[in-house]
């Protein structure tokens, strides 16, 4: 079951982040398709869980893609394609 | 009383396979599961107080819900889906001390199946360093068992693990093992949705955890330099230039080693047994046939000494992250990289190390194109047929056209790879491209024993295969090339008698559009064994002794008379495809687990073959 909110004052996406920013896991977008609801729950189980903190540590060499997640402790590598389904909220510091 | 079964299940990057080591030695056997390509390892150990118990080592995983057929397999064991004598009796969960809150979650799971369970907490010095500080009793009471702190790398904990892993075993004498009792499948009982079992794990980690563990420095420092976009792509580069160089370089001498030991053998042989088939079938065929493939163990030891060392430091997941875009071009992802690269060795090997690949798609597509690679078997036939049909002229300074060959060839077959890989990922194996989600682990320093046992293991394995289904090959092939014998006052070489001479004259008229004559179609039935018999084979169709050391320039001498330039050339684009060795197709057979991939390489690699062979010589032809 992922959190599927569509409120417009969430829709940054993981992917819509810059390097060194901080943001919290609000959630993930409606899963389109079986697929799609699997790779959500894979992020979940790697710790990607609404309401953790996250920090962005780097990009991929070429078009920014994998992401570098920094999350509960550990750092996670995430697909440009998969980021732009997890919903955040950007912490202004 | 039966043997106990102990099971190991836990988060992956939590240090299993170190745990499993330090707890088994070398006692241990690596196999598959019934229907599926996951890797099986299974131990044997006695305790102190003499139970004696099987260790089952099941694939690491997050959730008891399965993405992977490597998650599958757990899941299907612990909920009793499928029949297999494997059930556990005893479980011993790990999880990574330091990374409490992403490998508990798979141990609180573990609690509803009622089995008796210990909690392993590795790499636990790394996190106290870190400024970890737990409170174990309220951690053992939350999950239900008792909880040993260990660091399986240095086995520190294994003696505390096993006395506790006795007084459980001790409770459970007298009664039936797990695999006795015939109990049905768990159907009732359901995994956790991972949200609500990730609310329970931080419930308990908010109660037993006094002070957090620190973010590793190190591995802080080190990424800022292996995942920058620039200086990242160039330590990677640099570092493959260093195995590729290594794996050649360091090769060569145990590889003439080899050479020598089974030349030395054979004509040992030779001088002790009388003339005659069995002479021949003895020294041709067993230590001959065997030996063309043992030459390579060199080679594929040193490459999985590498990879095992990069797996060990955990640069390999970066490796992955790095190039996980460019692979995506052609269809494949950021763990298909360092198989193709291995490839470029030796397939078999690369073959082999498709495993750490977990979407299935992606790995059979990997497979599938890796004996595209130009591996080091092609390298002697290349050697003798640019110097024979390619005039050695300078191009412009130091480059030659013969080298600007060989360096064509190599481009020729990653091209090609390329094209198969985009072409198989629309039509045979469609999809969307598989997500790329991968745990970059904290650094460490590898680990001398896991990197030896698991060498010790490759070559077991590898050795196995050479001397069963590459040996009844090899038979076979020795047969068709030797019977019937030749009649009396007959001219030529024995071969031409044969079956193989048989089938080279049948198969001409197929072989004829790419220039080849019945001496080709003859070779290659004995080159189907390994690409580099080839060489040999010619020199037994020319009747040109010894045609590897001093008959080379001679053999190249009699093929450039016997044979067209085109002709020349279009063999050598043969080879580049051709699906010429049986070890790639034995290890396809096995790691597949089918039939039909094996033989859909087999023939795809001849129909390419064919194609290139073709064209190259037509176009031959008009030019010269």
């Amino acid at each position: 079951m992922a959190h599927s909110l569509d409120c417009a004052a969430y829709t940054l996406k993981l992917s819509d982040l810059d390097i060194a920013q901080k943001a919290d896991i609000i959630g993930y977008t409606a899963s389109a398709s079986d697929e799609e609801r699997v790779l959500v729950q894979s992020m979940q189980e790697m710790g990607l869980t609404p309401g953790s903190p996250i920090e962005i540590m780097h990009f991929g060499p070429f078009g920014r893609d994998p992401i570098a997640v920094y999350c509960r402790g550990s750092l996670i590598g995430v697909g440009r394609k998969e980021a732009h389904l997890m919903i955040v909220k950007a912490r202004h510091t | 009383m039966s043997r106990r079964v102990v099971a190991l299940v836990g988060a992956p990057n939590t240090g299993k396979s170190s745990l499993f080591n330090a707890l088994t030695g070398a006692q241990q056997r690596v196999g598959n599961y019934p229907g599926v390509t996951v890797e099986k390892r299974v131990g044997q150990l006695q305790t102190a107080a003499g139970h004696d118990l099987y260790l089952l080592d099941l694939p690491g995983t997050y959730s008891l819900e399965p993405q992977s057929a490597d998650e599958r397999v757990v899941a299907d064991i612990l909920f009793r889906r499928v029949q297999v004598p494997d059930f556990p009796d005893v479980i011993i969960a790990i999880a990574d001390a330091a990374n409490l809150e992403r490998t508990l979650g798979i141990v609180v799971s573990l609690k509803q199946f009622g089995i008796p369970m210990i909690v392993a907490l590795n790499m636990h010095d790394l996190a106290t360093r870190r400024g970890l500080k737990l409170d174990l009793k309220s951690l053992e009471a939350e999950l239900g068992a008792p909880v040993i702190p260990t660091v399986a790398l240095h086995r520190g904990g294994v003696s505390r693990l096993l006395s506790s892993l006795d007084r459980v075993l001790k409770s459970l004498e007298n009664q039936p093992t797990a695999a006795q009792l015939a109990t049905p499948p768990l159907d009732n009982l359901i995994a956790t949705p991972p949200e609500q079992r990730q609310a329970e794990v931080d419930r308990i980690l908010k109660k037993v955890v006094l002070s957090p563990t620190a973010v590793d420095i190190w591995t802080r420092r080190l990424d800022r330099v292996l995942l920058h976009p620039v200086l990242g792509v160039v330590f990677l580069v640099t570092i493959l230039v260093m195995i590729f160089q290594a794996v050649f370089s360091w090769a060569r001498l145990p590889m003439s080693g080899i050479e020598w030991a089974v030349a030395a053998i054979g004509t040992q042989i030779r001088s002790v047994m009388p003339d005659g088939p069995l002479e021949s079938f003895i020294v041709d065929s067993l230590v001959g046939g065997v030996g063309s493939v043992i030459v390579f163990l060199p080679q594929i030891l040193i490459l999985f000494f590498f990879i095992l060392l990069l797996e060990g430091s955990g640069y390999m997941a970066r490796a992955a992250f790095i190039t996980d875009r460019i692979m995506g071009l052609v269809g494949l992802q950021g763990r298909s990289f360092l198989p193709l690269l291995s490839s470029f060795a030796c397939a078999v090997p690369g073959i082999m190390s498709t495993r750490t690949i977990r979407n299935p798609r992606d790995r059979l597509l990997t497979i599938m194109i890796a004996p595209l690679m130009t591996c080091s078997a092609r390298l002697p036939v290349y050697v003798l047929l640019i110097g024979a049909f390619v005039p050695n002229i300078e191009l412009f300074g130091p480059i030659r056209l013969q080298g600007a060959v060989m360096f064509g060839l190599f481009l020729v077959a990653i091209l090609s790879a390329m094209i198969v890989a985009s072409v198989m990922k629309s039509v045979a194996l469609p999809g969307t491209r598989s997500p790329f989600l991968i745990d970059l682990p904290t650094y460490k320093v590898p680990q001398t024993r896991y990197i030896v046992i698991n060498l010790w293991l490759r070559a077991k394995a590898f050795v196995k295969k050479a001397g069963t289904v590459i040996l009844l090959i090899s038979m076979a092939l020795w047969f068709l090339s030797s019977y019937p014998t030749p009649p009396e006052g007959a001219t030529g070489p024995a071969i031409n008698y044969s079956i193989a001479g048989r089938i080279g004259h049948a198969v001409e008229p197929l072989v004829r559009p790419i220039g080849f004559d019945w001496r080709i179609a003859t070779g290659l039935i004995p080159g189907f064994a390994a690409r580099e018999v080839m060489v040999s084979a010619l020199g037994t169709v020319f009747a040109v002794e010894d045609a590897k050391a001093s008959g080379l320039q001679l053999l190249q001498q009699q093929l450039r008379s016997a044979w067209s330039v085109p002709t020349g050339l279009s063999l050598l684009a043969w080879y580049v495809f051709a699906p010429q060795c049986m070890a790639t197709l034995a290890v396809t057979r096995r790691e597949t687990n089918s039939r039909k991939w094996t033989a859909f390489m087999f023939l795809y690699m001849l129909a390419l073959a064919y194609l290139a062979a073709f064209v190259t010589y037509r176009l031959a032809t008009l030019l010269f």
